[in-house]
């Protein structure tokens, strides 16, 4: 039986087996369980956790993008929250070391670094996928890296705050992505672009530069061929971007309550199951989730889901039918390793979802 | 393999256990040794290692590299007692680091085989439950799993993948995203 010729690690007995999977972290579980039927097998008698396909879950992001103040045990280590298990993991990708996630969809992080170099990363694939740089882009937009000191100070403050990915590398298309600035500029690319069009640069604008202070873009969506965005005021504009023509539009925004002045709101855009376009105001004063800091909002078909990165939980929305709303909450587990999460440096969470555990393709 | 000629007689004389290989291939090894693998210390508390221990499962080029293991860390373990009474003085200490560190190399070195020697020591350390053997060749197959595909695990240990095309439509419907 012990002839090395015919070593099938298929048939390792369980023992052994239990001993790999130990060593294991959540994402390797999920790859090494689909690479046979006696190794899934294996995985399941163990009762080894398989992350479940299409399931919400949280990343919080690295404490320090840099990596400077990481600890070395935590470098390239993430957190992965399970909404639906309620159940937490530490994971490796040496993709993510000194990077840090802004944006995402799916399975596919967007991560940029220090020198604003921005890719997409498959996390469970380990695939990645170069973005446009900003810099060398026809548009010749000025893009400080984010160790600049003056990109603290506005109006020079230009700060690559999200990228809201529409659609991943995996569709047939390639991927199409929404990047969001500090100081309200907006651009836009499809993969076979290979460059950011620019659709709001507010350096553009007429007003005195120096105090110009723009209204700053919170969400955007594409839908059937046009990019909206909705500022922090809650106007929503939108561009054709199968056009030339790349100005845009201005939409007739909703009035939201409560009209006080002193409440706080942030605005999210997303496309509903019926096709339709949604747009999302959280509101309140601090005590409820702050909705500046509950800055991550995914929605799944008719729950929203919201990261409260104050209080360190999940809040989710359900709408029924009669448009009642039922509110859960849900407590992160606190363990500091297991999420890196380290009281207020978590500062981007991103929502991601594995799709299936890719069979020898992406 | 010879017992060592001059030094302790006596120990050796009192405590030596012939190992026999499936290939029939005959080792002589201290209990101390021996006794690292849980499984022979079952037989020698029960009194049936006379005429030697049979290993119908091992080879003789498996159970040499087997022997080589627990030789270096039944030494070690020895040296952890050893210090254990003298655990205060400082220049022990030192000595136990160094040897430590030394360990982990060897541990490195013992590693460094083709797959198919790994899996027959696994196999081994498995069947002579040695523990230590059996997490430090696991741990090596677990870090070379690490961030790799499902196709690039298949590719290095020789995997067919032994889904049906069925099984593997009925997995993508399990696992395909719900309408959104």
């Amino acid at each position: 039986m012990l002839s090395s010729k015919l070593a099938r690690w298929c048939d390792i007995p369980v023992d052994p087996c239990e001993h790999i999977v130990r060593h294991l972290d959540v994402i390797d579980v999920l790859n090494f369980s689909s690479t046979c039927k006696s190794w899934e097998a294996i995985c399941k008698n163990l009762k080894a956790t398989i992350l479940k396909s299409g399931k919400p879950m949280l990343i919080p992001s690295q404490p320090d993008q840099d990596g400077s103040r990481v600890e070395v045990s935590l470098i390239g280590k993430f957190g992965i929250h399970d909404v639906s298990s309620l159940q937490s993991f530490l994971c490796d990708n040496q993709g993510l070391n000194s990077r840090s996630w802004i944006g995402g969809k799916d399975d596919w992080l967007v991560v940029t670094n220090s020198f604003l170099d921005v890719e997409l990363l498959n996390p469970i694939t380990g695939c990645s996928v170069p973005m446009p740089s900003f810099n060398s882009n026809h548009a010749g937009l000025k893009v400080l890296q984010m160790l600049s000191l003056s990109a603290f100070i506005p109006p020079f403050s230009r700060i690559l705050r999200r990228v809201v990915l529409s659609r991943t590398p995996s569709h047939l298309d390639g991927y199409e992505a929404i990047a969001l600035f500090s100081d309200g500029l907006l651009a836009y690319t499809p993969q076979e672009d290979n460059a950011w069009r620019v659709l709001k640069n507010p350096t553009d604008h007429d007003d005195d530069e120096l105090n110009y202070y723009p209204e700053v873009f919170l969400d955007a969506v594409v839908h059937h061929g046009w990019v909206l965005a909705v500022e922090d005021d809650g106007s929503i504009f939108a561009w054709d971007v199968r056009g030339q023509n790349l100005l845009p539009v201005d939409l007739l925004a909703p009035i939201f309550p409560p009209s006080e002045e002193s409440v706080e709101r942030v605005f999210y855009l997303a496309i509903s199951p019926a096709d339709q376009l949604v747009l999302l105001c959280l509101y309140g004063h601090d005590n409820w989730p702050s909705p500046s800091m509950a800055r991550m909002v995914h929605l799944k078909g008719d729950s929203v889901y919201i990261a409260d990165m104050v209080n360190f939980d999940v809040v989710i929305c359900s709408m029924d039918n009669e448009g009642g709303v039922s509110i859960k909450r849900q407590d992160f587990p606190t363990d500091e390793m297991v999420h890196l999460l380290d009281g207020h440096s978590i500062q981007t969470p991103m929502w991601f979802r594995p799709t299936a555990p890719s069979r020898g393709h992406d | 393999m010879a017992s060592a000629g001059s030094g302790d007689e006596k120990a050796a004389a009192a405590a030596m256990i012939t190992l026999i290989s499936s290939d029939n291939e005959k080792f002589e090894v201290t209990e101390a040794t021996a006794t690292l693998s849980q499984t022979i210390r079952h037989m020698i508390e029960d009194g049936c290692t006379d005429g030697g221990v049979p290993l119908p499962n091992v080879t003789s080029k498996i159970l040499a590299r087997v022997i080589e293991y627990c030789k270096k860390h039944a030494t070690a373990a020895a040296g952890e007692e050893g210090s254990s009474s003298s655990f205060s003085d400082a220049a022990f200490l030192e000595v136990d680091r160094a040897f430590l560190e030394e360990l982990e190399e060897f541990d490195d070195a013992f590693l460094e085989v083709d797959r198919a020697t790994l899996f027959d020591l696994i196999l081994a350390a498995n069947y002579l439950d040695i523990k230590g053997l059996l997490n430090l060749t696991c741990q090596k197959v677990a870090d070379s799993v690490k961030g790799k595909t499902p196709e690039q695990i298949r590719e290095m240990y020789n995997i067919v993948n032994d889904l049906t095309p069925e099984e593997e439509a009925e997995i993508r419907r399990e696992t395909q995203w719900a309408f959104e």
